[in-house]
């Protein structure tokens, strides 16, 4: 199994208090792999880790080691390594500009400016997420104007524009309805193809549509690592077992 | 209970009511007693006559004021902004951001003569500024720092964290996700802190006495002159007697709508940058 992202003992706390105990897990290339848990179990942490979004946030302390592609991220530059892990948050959080403003927001901060190149990388990315044929008469229009569904793959455009190796997903349909969420779903099946993605998600249901390895976390550490359908038929931990017999989470 | 809540009801209408009043009242006595002398002639001319404002009008005055307030407004403005940003994007240490804070509230709370002393003694005399526009725009930009400070820090922090979080989370440095999302998404709020803190500045008449305002002067050309403003004339005019308390009434006119003017035109505009952006 080629890995694209190796942690090795990472522990997390904030302001001394643990969240994150010990882990280590290793993500494959071009797999989806889902990490799931209770709630507060340290998931959304865990993901900030990954591209270090977690030092933003003040009183928190890492140790342990984050490897892409088998170099230490503390040897990457903070930017860095965040256009080459991308992120995608829980709520759709397009900036308050037009559709072709977001999309084109990350390319001109890396020098592209010629039109005709900016109008390709929209089009491009918006198609991977397939919203380009929907929106394709008002990408001039405030990305705030879109449903929350349509919102969402813009912002999964958006972080497809740096060309990431990498792209976290924190709960990314947990604010949608049904019909958004299955076309997102179809959209990061799609995406895998040239991506890594790593999924927090608080729906079992999706972890077992969508990924191909599972990460079990409960009380920031970790149950279980296993194959998607073996964890779903075989969960080999007795706390793996009651959640998914729903005795907690 | 109900006698409780009718209590309770009674004094929230009765409150209400006064307050409304006393605008009302404050502002329509004002219009009425100042709009006799409201005049073409009024409004586009300098004062002329024997006594202060016997005759002519008040538009170096107007001008003068409008010239203080920009002046003040930029020099205020651009510290209480990177303050604010500092204060939410920068600052790991809940200690100094309670130190800031402190700080802020201390100026806040310095009275507008004392800041005009300030000013005087060290602009004028002892950096020999002399008495000019910028000498009391220091001083009027120290006063309206906090006014402004407090405002654009309120409208850094409701924005999403998540939304800055999306800048980072594409590569982008700090500074770029501050110049380019948060002070475009805060600009409607940032405005309006800005106008009404040069709205504030515009009638305060302490720190201008001794620094830069003048009972004479023509349209101000340069901000190493004096020149005239509306609050220091309209004081003026007060002190000189009943004889001239109409032209008083018609300045405290043109300051009331000015104000006024502003205060509509800022609530227009982040409205409408409300509805185009928002949901």
């Amino acid at each position: 199994m080629e890995t694209i992202m190796d942690v090795r003992n990472l522990t997390v706390s904030y302001e001394g208090k643990a969240a994150l105990k010990d882990v280590t897990v290793s993500f494959p290339k071009n797999e989806i792999t889902a990490i799931i848990g209770p709630s507060g179990c340290g998931k959304t942490t865990f993901l900030q880790s990954l591209n270090g979004l977690i030092t933003e946030i003040s009183g928190v302390r890492c140790s342990g080691e984050i490897q892409l592609e088998g170099q230490s991220i503390d040897g990457i530059s903070k930017e860095v390594l965040r256009k080459r892990v991308g992120i995608v948050f829980q709520t759709p959080m397009p900036f308050p500009f037009s559709v072709y403003k977001n999309l084109t927001y990350a390319p001109k901060y890396y020098g592209i400016h010629k039109k005709s190149e900016l109008d390709r990388i929209v089009e491009e990315k918006l198609r991977m997420v397939g919203l380009y044929e929907e929106i394709q008469n008002d990408l001039h229009k405030s990305a705030l104007k879109f449903s929350g569904g349509q919102q969402q793959r813009i912002c999964i455009a958006r972080a497809l524009t740096v060309e990431p190796e990498v792209i976290l997903l924190d709960e990314p349909c947990s604010a949608l309805d049904v019909q958004s969420t299955a076309v997102i779903e179809k959209t990061l099946l799609e995406l895998k193809k040239r991506y890594s993605l790593i999924i927090v998600t608080h729906n079992i249901a999706q972890a077992k549509r969508l990924s191909d390895r599972v990460v079990f976390l409960k009380d920031g550490r970790i149950v279980e690592t296993a194959k998607t359908s073996e964890f779903f038929a075989e969960p080999k931990e007795k706390e793996s077992q009651e959640f998914l017999g729903g005795m907690f989470g | 209970m109900h006698f409780r809540s009718f209590i309770i009801r009674l004094w929230a209408y009765v409150g209400m009511g006064l307050v409304a009043g006393v605008i009302v009242f404050l502002f329509g006595y004002i219009f009425y007693k100042g709009g006799a002398c409201i005049s073409w002639e009024f409004l586009t001319q300098a004062p002329a006559g024997a006594m202060l404002g016997q005759e002519g009008g008040i538009f170096p005055a107007i001008t003068g004021s409008l010239a203080f307030t920009l002046t003040a407004v930029v020099i205020g403005a651009v510290p209480a902004i990177a303050t604010a940003l500092w204060i939410v994007f920068f600052c790991h240490s809940k200690r100094l951001e309670e130190i800031l804070h402190i700080v802020i509230q201390c100026i806040a709370g310095v009275p507008s003569i004392v800041l005009g002393l300030f000013a005087y003694s060290l602009f004028v005399r002892d950096l020999q500024f002399g008495r000019c526009i910028l000498s009391s725009g220091i001083a009027l930009g120290i006063m309206v720092l906090p006014f402004i400070e407090v405002r654009a820090e309120k409208a850094f922090r409701e924005l999403p964290q998540q939304m800055i979080h999306a800048v980072y989370a594409l590569g982008c440095t700090k500074t770029h996700a501050m110049l380019t999302v948060v002070l475009p998404a805060c600009r409607a709020e940032l405005f309006s802190g800005i106008i009404l803190g040069g709205c504030y500045a515009m009638g305060a008449t302490a720190p201008m006495i001794f620094t830069g305002a003048v009972a004479y002067a023509s349209n101000p050309t340069s901000i190493l002159k004096p020149a005239m403003a509306l609050p220091l004339h309209l004081y003026l005019l007060v002190a000189q007697g009943t004889a001239s308390l109409g032209i008083a009434y018609g300045t405290a006119f043109v300051m009331m709508a000015v104000i006024l003017i502003s205060n509509m035109l800022v609530t227009i505009y982040a409205r409408r940058r409300q509805r185009a952006w928002k949901q």
